[in-house]
């Protein structure tokens, strides 16, 4: 195949913005799949995905389209459009030699709009804006012209304007990957040089994953060698996505398909790494993208502490896909044993937890989720940690260092009041304040993660009416006023509440996180007394009077059975419940408790 | 093992259901009444036992919806299949309104020799809400016609739990002390699935005491019947000593005993039946028995262990032990200790028992850990 006829190409965008629906009608347009075969936005292959309408792991599709009487092949390479996917998507640009940029012409540019074009811009890739939704009746195409050409320094004079719901002018968007995105460069003469775009664990095939070719050439049967590691193996099998799965003899140079070769470790095939021929091999290998570093942790606990062994399992397996995901043995005085787990971001904790709960029938608690924090000690030594529990006694502690982002959002101007408070009051700093058009903001500030890991999302959402967008990039640690607010319960140091908070904040979150356990703890057969410590100081304090009233008066002429029943279920309920210290505990109220406390 | 069995029979009718009750009944059918009878008396003469009758107990719905010669025919059904001792404890269950001269006079004469009787109250607001169809000074006169008529052994049940405060309760209780019954029950109100006062409770009509007032309520009661030398012999039963009700204890000392009629459970030989709550079903004989799963032996003695928990006297160990083979105290070491620790469980004279009206009022959150 000659490299002239081939393109690779991404499609970026902020969420909800079609980027989804963009690649069906690519993929219905060039007849990859009959009408029958397409289902809606059949790149977002996981149930979960398609639950949070968004797209997870990297996915490609060969698409094949006549252009003035020439067959093209037209690689796209699919990317994940959430703020947590960060490296997925840069992984993914790494591939091509353009994007599409589709803008919603309803909502205008967002955060992720300019997170992501500034990766392709990076990247050295052909920028081709495509600007979506045009016959909705709220679309201002002008509009979003202008905050592209402002906000992005993008020339979005001939801007594609289409709807990809109602495939108008996708021909356009076809034609214009063929004159504007460049071919791939490379020689096929030169030594097989390919990079590991993505890969997954398959339980019945090993590794598989996928390579873009930048050089030379690979057939099936090539002993190839993993640069990194120059471990060699045998490509057994090759192919391409259609996207259906086509088994192929070739890859040439500037094509994009996928490898099985009896890979059993997914570390022996990380992403970045690049594939060449064992008795032939490049001697350019590819830098490798740095592996991502979590960002955000929580302790993930078995409901049922027998299950914590089919936990380690399922975590296991987790891993194998998502290099991101970090575990580690944990154990937790009212929650057993358990593992702690560093994530990119809240979204892929979540989806983590769903996928636990759904593809391996689950049921687990997450403690708060928390960060990463440096801790020198008074002897000059530095630990990191990111549980609350683990963090030293104040008087060997010198100073905390906490993780900062740079953080980006896009409103409408008449919000920025209320969004400005709500950084303000989650300790941010404010770097810039811009106009991208006359009615709309990027507002730029540096806070400190933790404060965005919760419910950020939400109180900006709800305070711009859900018209503000934003985007975030870790910046540094820095030096913060932190300390540790311990919880107990009847004299009893609660281990899963202890948090690090900032001193200014310590008496009001003391004084929530009371209140709310008040509520959430039922009554029992004695007095509970809750506490929020600092240091050796108790700074707020609440109680719950015992239960007066738990009894069955009445006696159903002899019917015992329903009187066990009704026992058997309180009974069952206790089982599942949760210690602190003396007090039980329901699963649901600690779950509650956990969402609140942070 | 056991040579004893004790009988209920259940009248599934009511001149009007009132709207807090969650027992099976069932308003104008009393049409059904006759038919009801004679299943009633079938279903007695299909059961065979040898074991003596130690209690016979009609209760409902309202028994004393039945004429004299029903009441005759199902007793007359009793004594021809059954040995009945001659001791034998037979109550029934009556609504004051019923409760005239005449209708006194007979029950006497067929051998009842125990009256339940509905006063629930002596506050007539009180009996309005209840939905009752007597006031106080009915409630009066019929406890009076049952002692003219002979009765030496009555109880009365009061309800309580609608707002009361604790003047009210003592109201009530010196009312009820006064009639100088045998026995007294005294039900907590609780809002049951199914019922008018679900629906008035849940749009906010009907308000009912909180749990903290309805535990000092509670806690009220037994002193005050207790000072007026009431035993408080079971979570909700009070009687002077002599007058605890022998077929209410044997449901929880584990004694076997027979249901007939609609929704009537039963307990022989260590199986556990309840017939269908549909008066039809029941009447047209139509799979009107269901047969619970056998508890295996485990449950079993948890099962007895939390019944006879409700007794003020609870759990004589040794006894225990040997007719359910076990050994109790090391079965539930844990709960024992946690319990005992929490004052709720004590173990005196070799019974373990809960300890007193302060831990029978939450006892669910103690016995739940027992089941």
């Amino acid at each position: 195949m000659k490299e002239k006829y081939i393109r690779n190409f991404s499609i970026i965008a902020h969420i909800d913005h079609g980027k989804s629906t963009l690649a069906d009608r690519l993929i219905e347009n060039t007849g990859g799949l009959s009408l029958r075969e397409m289902k809606e936005q059949v790149l977002d292959s996981l149930e979960v995905e398609r639950k949070h309408g968004i797209t997870i792991k990297a996915q490609t599709a060969r698409l094949e389209y006549t252009y003035k009487s020439e067959k093209y092949y037209l690689n796209m390479i699919d990317t994940p459009g959430h703020v947590d996917f960060g490296y997925e998507v840069s992984k993914s640009l790494k591939a091509c030699e353009g994007c599409l940029l589709v803008v919603d012409a309803t909502q205008g540019v967002e955060a992720q709009t300019i997170a992501n074009a500034y990766l392709a811009i990076d990247n050295d890739l052909e920028i081709i804006p495509v600007i979506n939704k045009i016959d909705l009746p709220s679309a201002d195409i002008e509009k979003t012209k202008q905050e592209i050409e402002d906000g992005l320094g993008i020339d979005a004079s001939d801007a594609i304007e289409i709807s990809a719901k109602n495939n108008i002018n996708i021909d356009k968007v076809l034609d214009s990957i063929i004159e504007k995105i460049p071919p791939p460069k490379g020689s096929i003469d030169k030594p097989l040089r390919a990079l590991v775009i993505d890969s997954w664990y398959d339980n019945y095939r090993g590794v598989i994953f996928i390579i873009r070719v930048f050089d030379g050439q690979l057939k099936q049967n090539d002993k190839i060698m993993m640069y990194s590691t120059k471990k060699t193996y045998e490509a057994e099998e090759l192919g391409i996505f259609t996207p259906k799965v086509k088994k192929v003899d070739l890859l040439t140079n500037g094509s994009v398909g996928y490898v099985v070769a009896n890979i059993k470790n997914i570390q022996d095939a990380m992403v970045g790494d690049t594939l060449t021929l064992a008795d032939n091999p490049t001697n350019k290998p590819f830098e490798g993208f740095a592996k991502p570093k979590p960002f955000v942790f929580a302790g993930i606990y078995p409901t049922d502490p027998e299950n914590y062994e089919d936990l380690a399992e399922a975590l296991e397996k987790l891993q194998l896909n998502d290099a991101s995901l970090t575990v580690e043995k944990e154990k937790s005085d009212s929650l057993g044993f358990g593992f702690r787990c560093g994530f990119l971001g809240v979204l892929s904790m979540n989806i983590t937890k769903e996928r636990l709960e759904e593809e391996f029938g689950l049921d687990v608690i997450i403690t708060n989720p928390s960060v990463l924090y440096k801790v020198e000690q008074t002897n000059g030594e530095i630990i990191e940690l990111s549980n609350p529990s683990k963090l030293p006694p104040p008087q060997k502690i010198a100073a905390i260092y906490e993780p900062f982002v740079d953080i980006e959002i896009i409103t409408p101007a008449e919000y920025v009041g209320n969004i400005l408070k709500l950084l303000q009051e989650k300790r941010g700093r404010q770097q810039d304040l811009s106009y991208i058009s006359q009615d709309r903001v990027l507002i730029k500030y540096s806070i400190p993660l933790v404060e965005i890991i919760t419910d950020f999302y939400d109180k900006l959402k709800s305070l711009s009416r859900g018209y503000a967008s934003f985007d975030y990039n870790f910046r540094d640690f820095e030096k913060s006023r932190l300390i540790k607010l311990i919880i107990l319960v009847n004299s009893k140091e609660i281990d899963s509440f202890s948090m690090i908070v900032p001193k200014d904040k310590a008496y009001r979150t003391a004084r929530e996180v009371l209140r709310n356990l008040k509520r959430f703890i039922p009554k029992q057969l004695f007095e509970i007394r809750l506490q929020a410590k600092i240091g050796g100081k108790i700074i707020a304090k609440e109680q719950i009077s015992p239960l007066r009233k738990d009894v069955l008066a009445k006696c159903y002429g002899g019917d015992i059975t329903r009187k066990r029943k009704l026992l058997e279920k309180q009974k069952r309920g206790k089982k599942k419940m949760k210690q602190l210290g003396s007090v039980e505990i329901s699963k649901e109220a600690f779950i509650k408790l956990v969402e609140i406390n942070n | 093992m056991n040579n004893k069995i004790y009988l209920y029979v259940h009248i599934p009718f009511c001149y009007k259901k009132c709207p807090y009750c969650a027992f099976v009944s069932y308003e104008k059918r009393l049409s059904s009444l006759a038919l009801y009878i004679k299943r009633l008396i079938d279903e007695i003469k299909d059961f065979k036992t040898s074991k003596v009758v130690q209690s016979i107990y009609f209760g409902g719905g309202t028994p004393s919806t039945l004429k004299i010669k029903h009441i005759e025919s199902v007793l007359n059904a009793v004594y021809s299949n059954f040995t009945v001792d001659k001791n034998a404890e037979i109550t029934f269950e009556s609504n004051p309104v019923s409760l005239k001269i005449d209708y006194l006079k007979g029950l006497k004469s067929l051998g009842i020799n125990r009256l339940s009787i509905g006063v629930q109250s002596f506050m007539d607001s009180k009996l309005k809400i209840l939905g009752r169809l007597h006031d106080s000074q009915k409630a009066f006169k019929a406890v009076k016609n049952a002692q003219d008529t002979g009765f030496n052994n009555i109880s009365i049940d009061l309800i309580y739990g609608l707002n009361e405060t604790e003047k009210d309760m003592e109201f009530e209780l010196k009312n009820a002390c006064s009639l100088d019954v045998q026995h007294i029950s005294t039900y907590m109100l609780s809002i049951e699935k199914g019922t008018l006062f679900e629906k008035l409770f849940k749009s906010g009509e009907l308000t009912i005491s909180n749990d903290e007032d309805t535990a000092n309520l509670y806690l009220f009661i037994s002193d005050y019947l207790k000072s007026a030398g009431y035993k408080h012999y079971e979570i909700s039963n009070f009687a002077k000593g002599g007058f605890e009700s022998n077929h209410n204890s044997a449901y929880w000392l584990g004694y076997d005993y027979r249901g007939f009629g609609v929704s009537a459970s039963s307990f022989v030989d260590g199986i556990r039946f309840k017939n269908t709550d549909s008066l039809d079903n029941y009447i047209n004989k139509k799979n009107y028995v269901v047969y619970e799963k056998q508890l295996d032996e485990i449950d079993k003695i948890k099962e007895a262990f939390v019944l006879l928990l409700r007794m003020k006297d609870g759990v004589e160990i040794e006894h225990f032990n040997k007719r359910y083979n076990t050994n109790i105290k090391k079965l539930y070491k844990n709960e024992l200790d946690k319990f005992e620790k929490l004052d709720m469980i004590k173990e005196k004279n070799g019974h373990i028992f809960l300890n007193g009206a302060e831990a029978m009022v939450v006892s669910n959150a103690v016995l739940s850990e027992f089941i």
